[in-house]
């Protein structure tokens, strides 16, 4: 499985990076216009995004994604727990939130079973 | 004429040319002179009038008691100036009657005394007058007019009206009987020097007046002010305009005005409460994710001792992280309050810039930064040294944060007039004018943090400047043409 992180915060992408990198193929990036150009040349399983950036928050790297690079799932990570914020990301494209504060390894075992075909489609 | 009278030539011709209407008469009220003006103004021949009685010139009614005053005159004949106040009245040869003044002189000739009378008519003076006066009643203001002594001598309809005052009840007594008690006295002085050295004063030169009824109530007034000469005398003619209704709708769009500034300022705090608090929880839960996932490896028995240590190293700089960011937002919640308070002593500025420079040294060197300061030897100031300290690291801290290898930092610090000012220059990353804009707000994250931050400290050094005196700014170019901060403060803040 192929990650990419984003968040404009180095602590969090040091430690989603210490717990993650020995699981999955991992990446980190500090703003979402340095996802994008990422993405552009390389394929990724999954985008984890923080809500919360400069210039290009979340909400508008989900929709960006979604929208060139269809297969790959999204991830938001939030402290907000505001109703219509999640409603705005899953509207957006977002496949599954984290809320802040979180154990990076309990999250990416909740990623990996979201990822795995499930019943239906197997 | 000479015939019948003994009067030299001079005053003959003295008579003819006199301005007004002459008429002398005997002690029997023949008239025995006249002249031309007299001829002109009641439109009879000289011929007409000469061996006439004086009556003739008199309307109708008047004539019984005429003769009689006219004999007791005679008796006793003395000089009678005109303008006493009379109201006389003489009638035209074509029976118009109109308003007259006259003095009387007695002249004593060899046949008798004879008395001469200078004529003026009146009419036209009468005409200005009834003029004047529907002028005043036509307009829409108060208007009192006051001699010199300050007694009112003219008032019109609409001053009654205002004042609730008769005009007899008005006229002759001192203007301040319209005002309240409480301004008399000063009123006194107003007048003396206004009629020392009268000008036209308009309305609404931002005087808050107020009159006084004849009930005694009160109200608000414009008054303008103008000196008018009169019969030698400067009055001052005064228009009053009520301004009670006025005033109320002012009030009372004054009152909606400040209920919805201080419903939208209450908005805006409450908006301002609602994003801060939601910020700060977004601050205190990035912090709280690394320590928990990191505590979590911790737990795992298997775990390498490399990943052991970064472990350990995260969950040591998120904990100090936290702590930092609470201590951030007590500060910034006491000045919120108004709770933070300063603590004044004196101490040398200078001093302490170079010793903010000194603490950062080992950084800037670290990041290949150039680190100057330019201070004079003292520079005395009487503030809180301790919450001048904080905002000079921070300052400098993020000087340095935001500024790339091989760039440079510049302290320095200077006095102007009764203030110090303190400024520190970057040739770092910069800053746009919209976050220019918004730099001293809470948590403006205008930047992606590589190292992390409260997203408070310029808000918090902000507060603090302001609660010793000062003013902080911001300046910079633009991206990446680095920024300048720059604190004044007053050299001694009174407490």
């Amino acid at each position: 499985m192929r990650v990419l992180a984003v968040d404009d915060d180095w602590e969090i992408l040091k430690t989603l990076d210490l717990c993650w990198s020995d699981e999955v193929e991992m990446e980190t990036v500090g703003s979402g216009m340095l996802a994008v150009n990422k993405l552009k040349k390389k394929t990724y399983d999954v985008v984890v995004t923080d809500f919360l950036m400069p210039e290009m928050d979340g909400i508008a790297l989900t929709k960006h994604i979604r929208e060139q690079h269809p297969d790959v799932m999204m991830v938001m990570m939030t402290a907000f727990p505001d109703s219509s914020l999640r409603t705005e990301a899953l509207r957006a494209g977002c496949a599954m939130f984290i809320s802040k504060p979180f154990d990076c390894t309990t999250a990416l075992e909740r990623i990996q079973v979201k990822l795995s075909p499930s019943d239906d489609e197997a | 004429m000479s015939d019948h009278t003994p009067l030299s030539l001079g005053f003959l011709q003295f008579m003819e040319a006199a301005p007004d209407a002459m008429v002398c008469i005997d002690k029997q009220g023949t008239m025995v002179l006249v002249n031309q003006q007299a001829e002109k103004m009641f439109g009879y021949r000289r011929l007409d009038m000469l061996g006439h009685s004086v009556e003739k010139l008199l309307p109708a009614g008047l004539r019984e008691k005429h003769v009689r005053h006219r004999s007791e005159f005679m008796e006793s004949p003395h000089v009678r100036p005109m303008g006493l106040g009379l109201d006389l009245k003489a009638v035209r040869q074509d029976g118009k009657e109109f308003p007259v003044e006259i003095s009387l002189s007695p002249i004593t000739t060899p046949e008798g005394t004879i008395v001469a009378a200078s004529i003026r008519d009146l009419s036209a003076r009468r005409a200005d007058a009834v003029r004047f006066r529907s002028l005043l009643d036509a307009t829409p203001d108060a208007i009192v007019i006051v001699d010199g002594t300050g007694r009112i001598v003219l008032v019109n309809r609409q001053a009654e009206v205002v004042f609730g005052y008769a005009r007899g009840e008005m006229l002759d007594k001192e203007v301040e009987m319209l005002m309240p008690d409480r301004y008399r006295l000063g009123h006194l002085d107003h007048r003396t020097g206004f009629f020392s050295n009268p000008s036209p004063r308009p309305m609404g030169s931002g005087l808050e007046l107020y009159a006084k009824r004849k009930d005694g109530a009160e109200f608000p007034v414009e008054i303008s002010l103008g000196p008018m000469e009169s019969e030698g005398e400067t009055w001052v003619a005064a228009a009053i305009r009520d301004v009670s209704e006025r005033k109320k709708q002012e009030d009372a769009v004054a009152k909606a005005q400040e209920r919805e500034r201080r419903l939208r300022e209450m908005e805006e705090r409450d908006s301002f409460r609602t994003k801060f608090i939601n910020s700060a929880a977004h601050e205190l839960f990035t912090p709280m994710m690394p320590i928990l996932s990191t505590l979590a490896l911790l737990k795992k028995e298997d775990i390498k001792p490399e990943k052991k240590n970064r472990a350990v190293t995260i969950l040591a700089d998120n904990f100090g992280r936290l702590s930092d960011l609470i201590s951030d937002l007590l500060d910034a919640s006491r000045f919120q309050s108004g709770t933070l308070k300063a603590e004044i002593s004196s101490f040398d500025l200078a001093a302490l810039v170079r010793r903010v420079a000194e603490a950062f040294e080992e950084a800037a060197m670290d990041r290949n930064l150039d680190l100057v300061v330019d201070a004079p030897r003292t520079a005395v100031i009487a503030s809180d040294e301790k919450k001048l300290t904080q905002v000079l690291y921070n300052l400098v801290s993020n000087a340095i944060k935001y500024t790339p290898a091989r760039g440079h930092v510049e302290m320095m610090m200077w006095a102007e007039g009764e203030r110090y000012f303190v400024r520190v220059r970057d040739s770092g990353i910069g800053l746009s004018p919209d976050q220019q804009e918004r730099i001293f707000q809470p948590f403006a994250r205008l930047h992606p943090s590589s190292l992390p931050g409260s997203g408070l400290g310029l808000y918090i050094s902000k507060g603090i400047i302001e609660l010793l005196g000062g003013e902080i700014s911001v300046y910079s170019d633009g991206i990446g043409e680095g920024a300048t901060f720059e604190i004044s403060l007053p050299m001694e803040l009174q407490q």
